[in-house]
């Protein structure tokens, strides 16, 4: 996105839209917002660009639904391809409101791919599935793991080719709420953190910028070596990890994924292959550094 | 009890992965995912070739646990019968 | 209607093969264009019967494979609903017909193949109605309109139960005893419907002959007022017409009669025009008599003609002009008022618009 000087964004922004590209996907997004424009050029410059006249997955647009409410609650929409998946919200959180229905385009329209709700990292050719049951705090974890040099494939969503079994990436900004903003922040000084937006279904939510290895290994798939279902437990001193069963892991792994119904046999097929492939894990931690240096010697006995 | 016939739901069948201990199955009709223990899975590999009688069923458990007193292999089959129904697995066959 | 003026989602459907030169710029749209008309699933396999899926651009054959995904799991859903109806009202013995999309997938009909649609339609008849409603309950089909209003409503004027909902897989079961309003202008006797049916699985599982669920397509289209899926539907009279039309010597014999004898002659040749003009059906010359002989003057034909050239467009801002909302509108009009008599049409509108308000 370098391509686009960050003073012409606005306007292109508001004209014809900007495609980036996260990974196999093209979204077209288009919005007059300055919230819009300013997340986009604090959290994307480092991605590459697709050709306007090309092909794109998804078209989104950010707007005021009734200009009358431009100062009165001000709201902001989301729009597909002129289809609202949502109810509108307020304006100040546009932003996420980006990032959240890009991720609705992804989960409600490929279902060429295996998508479970889950972080994914990788170090060292070891593929590692962090799946978001309710509470795991997955996007603290994988934000810290990223911040200390594990690849970032996703913070939303495992994209699993069916037949390949690779995951694939789909890089995009990872999303932080509640007291999870601080702790990033005071756990990576240099951290690149978006305005948080308060009073959102979820909280407080702001996002964290990607380093750029990742972002430039996009295009690289990875191989699942280990699923851990994390959890914050403010007693887990030290961290425990005890191994859970493939039969528990697959159930577990089968309710946070977005189309293993729709999928139906494919899905089962696909995950007890991964599963199968995989080291399985429960892991109750309360310090963010002794979870990593758990993870680290998990990718250290991937080397030999 | 023992004039009851037991078939597995639709026609689509079940896909299986054997982890030893434990047993995932895909049911092709319902589209559900069900663990079972091995006793479960045993009795379900037995109706997915056909319908069976109660007595089909509680013989071939027999031969697969050794007899408790206190658990005689009826009771274990009306157990594991019920949760199978209850989970939409299997169904009796309506006369 | 000249062909370079079709939508491009209207061209690649009848012409599948040209798929394969098609740019980015036009796969962007027509992908949209299916999209929003709902027809995803039936263009991929449309395309894939004929073009070298590999050859095509990766992230077409995404959304390709997606929506072929998304079609078979809606399949599958039908597929085990029918098989749990069937257990449910096996003891009372009463013949379950399916309609639409269950009939089109569970007789095998090309109709089906990347159909997207999960409601499942059944007719039996009026005399078993509350025999039927009770075993549904019983297996867990619950009313879905708890209003005292919508309930009679439903009971005394429309053709169908209030939709049910399964209470824990949640689909959309719709119970007929016809197939339009006891209040419609149109009056099919479903004895004659329900007589002609065909078993497709002994001894209970029957669908409507072949004829018959042509005319309840074209009833359905151009007797109601929802044209969201108008190209959809049209989509599966040209497919059911053509598959007739191959397997059935005498179909174009049968058909107008049949039409005649359940006084559906008009939404039939309604069907058979539209079909014919925009998807390309072949329909033999002999029928264009009787064609003319069963739509409306001239006045009223050309605007039909008019409004179809909206309707029947996939509902994409692509495709869409100043005329196509008020257009849309008036045959939402038209569908309630061939419904139902005015005296009891104008309540009844008002009290939906009145409620879309709250």
């Amino acid at each position: 996105m370098n391509a686009i000087e960050p003073d012409r964004l606005p306007g292109q922004l508001a004209g014809s839209g900007i495609c980036i590209r996260t990974g196999p996907f093209v979204s077209r997004i288009q919005s007059r917002l300055s919230a819009v424009a300013a997340g986009l050029a604090l959290l994307y410059p480092d991605y590459p660009l697709a050709d306007p006249d090309g092909f794109t997955d998804f078209q989104v647009r950010l707007y005021t639904p009734n200009p009358l409410r431009r100062w009165w609650r001000p709201q902001v929409q989301f729009a597909m391809d002129g289809r609202i998946p949502f109810k509108p919200l307020p304006l100040s959180q546009a932003y996420p409101l980006l990032e959240w229905g890009l991720n609705w385009c992804i989960t409600s329209h490929m279902h060429h791919y295996l998508l479970i709700h889950s972080a994914v990292v990788e170090r060292n050719g070891l593929g590692v599935i962090l799946p978001g049951e309710p509470g795991a705090g997955k996007s603290t974890l994988c934000a810290a793991l990223m911040l200390r040099g594990w690849r970032l494939l996703s913070d939303e969503m495992a994209v699993i080719d069916l037949d390949s079994l690779e995951l694939i990436p789909v890089v995009r900004p990872v999303s932080l709420k509640n007291a999870s903003i601080e702790v990033i922040r005071r756990f990576a000084s240099e951290a690149v953190i978006s305005p948080p937006a308060l009073d959102t279904l979820k909280g407080t939510v702001a996002h964290l910028r990607v380093p750029r290895a990742s972002i430039e290994r996009m295009d690289e798939p990875a191989r699942a070596g280990a699923i851990v279902f994390p959890r914050y437990r403010s007693d887990a001193v030290p961290a425990q990890a005890a191994p859970e069963t493939p039969g528990r892991t697959l159930l577990r792994i089968a309710q946070n994924t977005f189309n293993y119904s729709l999928l139906g046999e494919r899905a089962f097929h696909a995950l007890t292959a991964v599963v199968q492939a995989s080291r399985c894990h429960d892991l109750a931690y309360a310090e963010l550094e002794e979870a990593i240096a758990w993870f680290d010697r998990l990718s250290g006995e991937a080397d030999g | 009890m023992s004039d009851r016939r037991w078939q597995v739901c639709g026609r689509a069948g079940l896909a299986w992965v054997d982890w030893g201990g434990e047993v995932a199955i895909y049911h092709r009709g319902s589209g559900d995912t069900h663990l079972l223990d091995p006793l479960a899975a045993e009795l379900l590999r037995a109706l997915e070739s056909g319908p069976r009688s109660d007595a089909d069923l509680v013989s071939l458990l027999s031969e697969l646990v050794s007899p408790e007193p206190e658990r005689p292999p009826q009771a274990l089959a009306e157990t594991i019968l019920g949760e199978l129904k209850r989970l939409n697995i299997i169904e009796l066959i309506e006369s | 209607m000249a062909e370079s003026c079709l939508p491009l989602l209207v061209q690649v459907l009848r012409a599948p093969a040209t798929a394969a030169v098609l740019e980015a710029p036009d796969w962007d749209r027509l992908i949209r264009q299916a999209r929003h008309a709902n027809l995803l699933g039936r263009l991929a396999h449309r395309v894939a019967d004929v073009c070298d899926m590999a050859a095509l651009p990766p992230p077409v054959q995404r959304h390709l494979d997606s929506a072929r995904n998304f079609a078979a799991a809606h399949a599958r859903v039908v597929h085990w609903e029918v098989n749990r109806i069937r257990r449910a009202l096996a003891p009372l013995e009463v013949p379950v017909i399916l309609l639409k999309g269950a009939a089109y997938l569970l007789s095998g009909s090309p109709v089906a193949v990347g159909r997207v649609f999960s409601d499942v339609d059944i007719l039996v008849p009026r005399a078993r109605l509350d025999a039927v409603e009770e075993s549904l309950y019983w297996a867990g089909w619950l009313t879905t309109h708890h209003d005292a209003y919508d309930q009679r409503y439903y009971r005394q004027w429309m053709h169908e139960l209030p939709p049910l909902r399964h209470v824990r897989r949640k689909t959309v079961l719709d119970v007929h005893h016809n197939i339009l309003p006891e209040t419609a202008r149109l009056h099919p006797d479903p004895e004659k419907l329900i007589a002609a049916a065909e078993c497709i699985d002994a001894p209970d599982l029957h669908v409507l002959s072949t004829e018959d669920r042509i005319l309840h397509s074209a009833t359905h289209l151009f007797h109601d007022g929802e044209f969201e899926h108008g190209l959809r539907d049209l989509v599966d009279l040209d497919g059911l017409i053509r598959e007739a039309a191959g397997a059935e010597a005498r179909f174009w014999e049968r058909l107008p009669a049949r039409a005649d004898e359940l006084q559906l002659s008009r939404p039939l040749a309604y069907a058979l025009r539209y079909c014919r003009e925009i998807l390309g059906t072949p329909v033999p010359e002999a029928m264009r008599q009787w064609t003319d002989r069963a739509l409306p003057g001239r006045v009223t034909r050309g605007l039909m003609d008019a409004l179809m050239a909206r309707a029947l467009r996939p509902p994409h801002p692509s495709c869409e002009d100043a005329f196509t909302a008020p257009a849309r509108w008036l045959l939402y009009v038209r569908g309630h008022a061939l419904r139902m008599p005015p005296h009891l049409l104008l309540p009844h509108l008002l009290r939906k618009a009145v409620r879309s308000e709250e």
